[in-house]
């Protein structure tokens, strides 16, 4: 009974058939599918920065014991036009002199941002030279369109200015 | 003169090819891109940094141009997904915090979410600054400004 060996039958050969073209058909859907949705996108990146503090803060509090430099703060005033654009800029320094009651004059820079990456340039190497901290502020007039004060963020940036701080201008000097 | 005999083109490798080209395109879809507002024109910036891909929790605020916050599905949960004004959003970002705080693991100190600014490029500058303003009131000190790289 086990020992037996069912003859195995001899059928033909059949050759099996994988329907290719339906499946290439789908494929192309699926193909023009993505092509017609496929949308590059500009590549994103980031500009960190410290939300700004209010007025009067605890951070504003200078501390009495500490060694570290105050850094010079140079304040760049800018105004709008009504269509969102750069009007005019000024730029003033803000350290032992102006606390003191002897600042110098703001000096006007025009509507370049050129020129006021030129000017910035320089004041950057020159208190990187002596060893001086500084930091970039910005007072930046209401009505600016927000591609204006990123260019300028950016250009604080592109020098090497670690603290850029974009305020807001008070409205008395707008 | 040759006995005709039936030739089939080979379509495997251009099924191959095809095939290739449909997974290129489905892995470049953005499928989940929910908490970006595809409406909103960053600006161009030279010194932006790359994002980086950590998992860290982030919080999207995408800014059209009449200042208003429009916030993802996933972040409005509980609240309107437009907001309009800088005090409906230091409310909005004190609840955030307040869940943030809640989180925290043992040694982590201060707000773990990161705040990502998406301002329209053509955005006034008071509304923004209202809004980072208001973010700050709500106890957050650092923030990412997005922009296009250039």
């Amino acid at each position: 009974m086990f020992g037996k060996h069912r003859k195995r039958q001899h059928t033909d050969f059949v050759e099996p058939d994988l329907p290719i073209t339906p499946m290439l058909d789908m494929t192309f859907q699926l193909l023009a599918f993505f092509i017609f949705t496929f949308k590059p996108q500009d590549s994103e990146g980031k500009i960190a920065l410290t939300l700004p503090e209010e007025k009067g803060g605890g951070d504003g509090i200078p501390d009495p014991t500490s060694d570290e430099p105050k850094p010079i703060v140079i304040v760049v005033t800018v105004r709008s036009a009504e269509n969102g654009k750069i009007a005019s800029m000024e730029m003033r320094i803000e350290d032992k002199n102006a606390q003191a009651g002897v600042a110098q004059p703001a000096e006007g820079l025009g509507a370049s941002p050129d020129a006021l990456k030129q000017k910035l340039t320089s004041k950057y190497s020159e208190y990187k030279a002596a060893n001086q901290p500084s930091k970039l502020q910005f007072e930046i007039s209401e009505d600016l369109a927000w591609a204006y004060a990123v260019q300028l963020i950016d250009i604080g940036k592109q020098i090497g200015f670690t603290d850029v701080a974009p305020t807001v201008l008070p409205k008395n000097q707008d | 003169m040759s006995h005709g005999k039936s030739e089939e083109p080979n379509l495997v490798p251009l099924l191959d090819l095809v095939l290739q080209l449909v997974m290129f395109f489905m892995v470049c879809a953005n499928f989940v891109m929910e908490q970006v507002n595809e409406t909103i024109k960053l600006p161009p910036a030279i010194a932006s940094k790359p994002l980086d891909k950590s998992g860290d929790k982030a919080l999207f605020l995408n800014i059209n141009t009449k200042g208003e916050v429009l916030l993802s599905q996933l972040d409005a949960v509980g609240s309107d997904s437009t907001l309009t004004n800088a005090e409906a959003v230091k409310s909005y970002m004190i609840r955030r915090y307040d869940e943030d705080m809640k989180g925290l693991k043992p040694g982590e100190k201060g707000p773990q979410l990161r705040i990502i600014i998406r301002a329209d490029e053509n955005a006034k500058f008071k509304d923004v600054y209202g809004i980072m303003s208001a973010c700050r009131k709500a106890g957050f000190y650092d923030a990412e400004v997005r922009v296009i790289k250039q």
